[in-house]
């Protein structure tokens, strides 16, 4: 079992890897790079919604924040684009204690719409702090990393995000087997039952959005010293609604499954073009049918392929 | 000994005395008895005693100190461990994770072990360890890899005390523990309940509908109504007690109950 | 200077009123935030928009068109969206919810388009002094139909058939249930209701600002679901005060710091949530434990 699964990410892997040597074609690099970003972010939000069941609208921000961070950190400090990138994770994951310790009295769709005011907040300032965002003109000529003098092209940068992104996927993996992962899916399936269990709940609560705010940072980092040029209009709320339908199209609860979701809705767009101006709408009615027909999503941690091994729960109750 | 002294507790919600100035003391290594009819105030009280509610007055006291605006999982770590009226186990995990959630209060695992591999599988390890132990004492280890909300009702009841057991607490609060069993099933859990005492050295306190299993396992039993304690004491005095009866089954049921006597 | 900040605000809180009046009634009887709500309000602004195209600008024959056309867009909306999932857990319904006003928004979109539309002037513009402050007639029309609105909303509720039916279910859906209460025909008429409130909303806005546009239902929504936790979510007076409340504050705010509007009302929301999740009368919303 572990060893199929192991093939699986091998051959995954070496998919990737052969990629840019066979297809010359930038738009494709594009669409994988933009890909392993957004696979981050869902990361993030799946860890904050899918395991610990914070309903956050604020996952777009948390992303902005990065990104802004990381651009401001390279372009008015000249910070090298690794420290500035560090420096984008510490300050999502900061802004996402910030809004963890406020928001976490409440619960459900009060979260979710706590949430999305901070989101709106975050637009207001980048929108209207001038002197620092430049508002809505954005931020342009954001460095691109080098290594001895030699600018990354496409085909590097697109190396060194796959890497990162498989680095940040074990992690989550790991993370959400762990002793943490439990205690967090405790909060999300009862979280009254969680805290007479012992579990400190504010403090887990505080650490989940403190978690997938490092990832946001991360990937905002990622994607502004990729696309060199970053305006309040990438963060919106639309954008955190389309990591929502990416999380509960794959399958809020599992690590691939928000994954999956994001190749889904970002490929959407590009397999379908003539959808053009259609895809938010496609990605609303989306939503409200995986709701009614399927909330757990697409991928859930019991589904059986046919070659994997009998189920242990039912080899455990002899059937 | 007295391990926990309930001090003139009161918890009125508006104007509803769901507790209203109970004074007990539980005695150490003993099983005590909460009974009264429904809305009497036994989960009420639990809930007080766990820090579900902040005590309108009076305080609760747990080895001198005092339990009352303490968190939860404070008094949890502290030692008091309990289990629902209406089970609450997360239903997405197994019966295994499920009763591992209950050790996590006491080994306190950070960040860091998360990322040095050898303190991780140990801290993992130990929690699998105590969970399996906990199951095994309760007699369904075999179940330890199913969905904890796909077994029977009394399995399920069981899987909480084995959550609330983990812990190793002092003091084990048990809501209906034997509601929703049937007979046999009943009948091994009084036989646990007594082992909790006797072999594991803690204290339990019950609310219990079921007066067979009451007066089977009770060292000693409390008696509240409408948010009063009307009676404390043993068993045989306590359910002879005519305010006991009354309490219970109005006046018109007098005979009712002297013949289930 | 004051007197006129009063008048601006009571205005546009007349509005957020409205708009509100639909997130609590929908709160009090299913026990969700509907986030679709925003959008049927801009579509009531689009109905109108069509309606003043096709009708001529006849605001007497549009504004009862508009809030039948919205309240069936409304009720329909439940029906597809959220009567599947009654019994599903509330982060599935809110989910449904979001999903169904990227629908609502993103059809206004594609088929009217993204540029802001003017609607054509339904009444000549006369300007009244009242002391110091300046009132003219697209305010006074504003005004005037927003609280007509709410009054008769308000008999609704109270005295009717249906809003008795509706405060029962609020209460308790459960024993409403037990007492012959349809659930579905509730949940329809709230929806039909509440949209229609907001669909008059979103053409009164439409005509005071004379502008109409696919993501006015946005900003919009969350004010008048902060004006609905103001009074207490569930409450329909609450509603109303709340609106008022926060259109006042909202204007006295702008015309300190202009920019940032709208963050006021951001503010003002998680501040309430936060410190007084009840409302400023403490209506019930707190979930039980145990």
């Amino acid at each position: 079992m572990r060893g199929a699964k192991l093939l699986q990410y091998l051959i995954l892997g070496a998919i990737l890897v052969v990629v840019p040597l066979v297809v010359h074609s930038g738009y494709v690099m594009q669409i994988l790079i933009m890909l392993a970003i957004y696979g981050i972010l869902v990361l993030g939000l799946e860890i904050i919604l899918g395991q610990t069941g914070l309903f956050s609208l604020a996952q777009a921000a948390f992303y902005g924040m990065g990104a802004y961070t990381s651009a401001l950190l390279a372009l008015r400090l000249g910070w090298p684009i690794w420290l500035a990138t560090i420096g984008a994770m510490a300050t999502s994951a900061l802004f996402g204690a910030a809004i963890g310790f406020p928001v976490l009295r409440l619960r459900g769709d009060y979260l979710a719409i706590a949430t999305l005011g901070f989101g709106e907040i975050f637009q207001l300032i980048t929108n209207n702090w001038n002197s620092l965002t430049r508002g809505p003109m954005g931020l342009p000529g954001i460095p691109r990393p080098h290594v001895f003098g030699i600018m990354f092209d496409r085909t590097m940068y697109y190396y060194m995000i796959v890497a990162i992104f498989f680095i940040a996927l074990i992690t989550a993996f790991h993370l959400c087997r762990s002793f943490l992962g439990r205690t967090f899916r405790s909060i999300r399936d009862d979280e009254d039952a969680a805290e007479f269990m012992g579990i400190n709940i504010t403090k887990y609560k505080i650490l989940s959005f403190v978690i997938g705010g490092i990832f946001a940072g991360l990937a905002g980092s990622l994607f502004a010293h990729y696309i060199t040029f970053i305006s309040p209009d990438t963060f919106t709320y639309t954008d955190s609604e389309m990591l929502l339908a990416m999380v509960f199209l794959g399958g809020a609860g599992t690590v691939i499954g928000p994954v999956i979701g994001a190749v889904i809705l970002t490929l959407l767009p590009e397999v379908f073009q003539f959808l053009v101006q259609w895809d938010m709408f496609v990605i609303g009615v989306i939503m409200v049918l995986v709701m009614i027909y399927r909330p757990q999503g697409i991928w859930t941690s019991d589904i059986r392929w046919p070659w994997s091994r009998k189920d242990p729960a039912l080899a455990a109750q002899g059937k | 000994m007295f391990i926990l002294k309930i001090e003139a507790a009161s918890k009125y919600f508006g104007g509803v005395r769901a507790v209203d100035a109970v004074t007990a003391d539980i005695e150490e290594g003993k099983i005590t008895s909460i009974i009264g009819p429904n809305g009497a105030g036994k989960t009420t009280l639990f809930n007080l005693i766990t820090g579900t509610y902040e005590l309108t007055s009076g305080d609760i006291i747990f080895h001198d100190r005092s339990l009352n605006r303490m968190h939860p999982h404070v008094i949890h770590s502290l030692g008091i461990a309990r289990t629902f009226q209406n089970i609450r186990l997360f239903p997405t995990m197994s019966v295994l994770e499920n009763v591992m959630i209950g050790f996590h209060s006491k080994l306190k695992p950070g960040i860091v072990d998360l990322f040095i591999p050898n303190r991780y599988r140990r801290v993992e390890q130990s929690m699998k360890e105590r969970a399996e132990a906990a199951l095994n004492l309760l007699d369904i280890l075999p179940r330890a890899g199913l969905k904890a909300v796909s077994l029977p009702y009394g399995e399920q009841r069981r899987v909480e005390i084995a959550r609330a057991l983990v812990s190793d607490p002092e003091i084990v609060l048990l809501d209906e523990p034997s509601a929703g069993m049937n007979v046999g099933e009943g009948k091994s859990l009084m036989q646990f309940i007594t082992r909790i005492r006797d072999e594991m050295h803690k204290t339990v306190i019950v609310i219990e509908h079921n007066m067979r299993v009451v007066r089977w396992i009770s060292d000693r039993i409390i008696v509240l109504d409408h948010g009063h304690k009307i009676a404390d004491g043993d068993p045989e005095q306590v359910l002879h007690d005519p305010r006991v009866i009354e309490a219970y089954l109005g006046k018109s049921g007098l005979t009712n109950y002297a013949q289930v006597n | 200077m004051f007197l006129q900040q009063l008048v601006n605000g009571l205005m546009l809180g007349s509005v957020y009123a409205l708009i509100a009046l639909g997130y609590t009634m929908v709160y009090g009887v299913m026990k969700f935030i509907n986030f679709a709500h925003g959008d049927v309000y801009m579509w009531g602004a689009f109905f109108g928009l069509l309606l003043a195209r096709y009708t001529g600008p006849h605001f007497l024959v549009i504004l009862p068109l508009v809030m039948l056309l919205t309240g069936l867009l409304g009720a329909a909306v439940e029906k597809v969206a959220y009567r599947p999932l009654r019994k599903a857990p509330r982060l599935v319904v809110t989910t449904s919810a979001i999903g169904m006003s990227i629908v609502l928004s993103n059809l206004a979109l594609l088929l009217i388009g993204s540029e802001t539309f003017p609607l054509p002037a339904m009444l000549p513009v006369r300007v009244f002094h009242i002391g110091n402050a300046l009132i003219n007639t697209t305010q006074i029309l504003v005004l005037g139909t927003a609280l007509l609105l709410m009054a008769i909303l308000y008999w609704f509720i109270n005295r009717s058939r249906y809003g008795k039916a509706i405060r029962a279910a609020s209460e308790d859906r459960e024993t409403a249930g037990l007492m012959g209460i349809s659930m579905d025909q509730v949940s329809s008429v709230v929806f039909f209701v509440g949209s229609a409130m907001a669909g008059a909303a979103g053409l009164l806005v439409g005509i005071y600002y004379d502008a109409v546009y696919s993501t006015m239902g946005f900003t919009a929504g969350i004010k008048a679901f902060t004006a609905a936790i103001i009074g207490g979510i569930g409450s329909i007076p609450g509603a109303m005060i709340g609106g008022l409340l926060l259109g006042v504050v909202e204007n006295f705010g702008a015309s300190v710091m202009s920019n940032y509007t709208d963050g006021i009302a951001f503010a003002v929301m998680i501040l309430v949530l936060l410190f007084k999740p009840g409302g400023l009368f403490n209506a019930y919303i707190y979930q039980k434990r145990v």
